[in-house]
């Protein structure tokens, strides 16, 4: 049986969306709040590398900047959360 | 040197990086995008500034080298630790969070002490204590305190006291 | 040359393996372990690892194109933020009175450090920033 690289790349699509649920279901029902941020970040990283297989697999470059972005807005809201977490204000 | 000057050196860069071609005219463009976005937030990048970088910091170089081959090594050896934590049928573990001194007094080393731990095996730094002396890390498996300690003090401090200072 | 692409095609396609096996295991460690701290191992390490797998995957298969140079920007990006992101959200759980889990055998943050007494609505910064809010 032969796979050809567009096919490793399409399934390696459908085992990264599989790999999202775990991480919702944290998002969703996790005990604390801190445990919800830690699984929100995840999942921003995981969208962020799906884009950018599915860029490369589309021959895509501007998919990729989505990807960029995703991964900036991931970290930028992550640290704003967790800041006011544990301050009690953001700036 | 101000520190206007290193940040109109840094953002071409971060340009080229970002739009993916590392040509002449996307570094002047670069330039002129880092001119126009810093103007409005001068007072929060603080231009005016005067600072002293090192002035051995290119003799340093492979020692930097060095420093990174031993982080990916770590990196490696810390993933597959933790992978097989968490795929054993039972978890068992004993995490806990210890305190562990460190020698480095600049910001610079700090900061790449604190995120060379968070990035190796078992441990992740929480904290620093108020005189900038004592990380708070905490650790997978903390049944050997002074293990750690040691383990830290002799493998990762010591590389990123010469790559950083 | 044939064979040199081949060979490529081998190792990216060993790269994108290897960082789908640890990324559903970062995942699946978000899902199993017991507390916060222990869930913060699996996220900002097992996870990172298998991103800069997939994306040196990428790196692998373009070379040096516009889309391997941004590749390479989101990998270096992540590694940067991704421990940064575990310091924040680890201090704020502690602060916030997350409980360490039941096998915790040690804990030298000691009490002094642990969750605030005072209340969130009347911080000590709270009587600076209301002037600033007025001018």
């Amino acid at each position: 049986m032969i796979i050809t690289l567009e096919q490793a790349d399409f399934l390696a699509l459908v085992v990264m969306v599989v790999a999202l649920v775990p991480s919702t279901y944290r998002v969703l029902y996790g005990p604390t709040l801190p445990d919800r941020i830690a699984a929100s970040d995840a999942v921003g990283n995981v969208l962020a590398m799906i884009f950018a297989l599915y860029a490369f697999q589309g021959r895509s470059i501007f998919l990729m900047d989505v990807a960029m972005l995703l991964s900036v807005i991931s970290f930028v809201g992550t640290v704003i959360v967790a800041k006011y977490i544990d301050t009690g204000e953001v700036l | 040197m101000k520190r206007r000057t290193l940040t109109y050196m840094a953002l071409p860069v971060v340009w080229c990086l970002v739009s993916g071609q590392i040509t002449l005219g996307s570094i002047l463009l670069g330039l002129l995008f880092g001119v126009i976005v810093v103007s409005p937030f001068s007072k929060l990048y603080r231009l005016d500034e005067v600072v002293h970088p090192t002035g051995d910091w290119i003799s340093k170089i492979p020692k930097k080298i060095i420093y990174l081959y031993v982080l990916i090594k770590e990196i490696i050896k810390a993933n597959i630790a933790v992978a097989k934590i968490v795929i054993k049928p039972t978890i068992d573990i004993k995490p806990g969070i210890i305190a562990v001194p460190i020698r480095t007094k600049t910001n610079i080393g700090i900061t790449g002490i604190a995120n060379t731990i968070t990035l190796t095996p078992g441990t992740l730094t929480v904290d620093i204590s108020d005189d900038k002396t004592i990380l708070y890390v905490h650790s997978i498996d903390a049944t050997d305190p002074q293990g750690i300690r040691d383990s830290i003090r002799d493998d990762l401090e010591h590389y990123v006291l010469e790559a950083f200072e | 040359m044939t064979i040199i692409a081949t060979i490529l095609d081998i190792i990216s396609i060993f790269f994108l393996v290897v960082g789908l096996i640890f990324l559903c295991l970062g995942m699946l460690g978000l899902l199993r372990l017991p507390d916060v701290y222990n869930r913060l191992h699996a996220t900002t390490k097992v996870a990172t690892l298998g991103a800069l797998g997939v994306l040196a995957s990428i790196i692998i298969q373009e070379g040096y194109t516009p889309m391997g140079v941004k590749a390479l920007t989101v990998a270096i990006f992540i590694m940067l933020t991704a421990p940064i992101s575990g310091h924040m959200i680890g201090k704020a759980a502690y602060h916030s009175g997350v409980k360490l889990c039941e096998g915790t055998c040690l804990d030298e943050y000691g009490p002094e450090h642990g969750p605030k007494s005072v209340p969130k609505s009347v911080p000590k910064n709270g009587s600076k920033s209301v002037p600033k809010r007025q001018k």
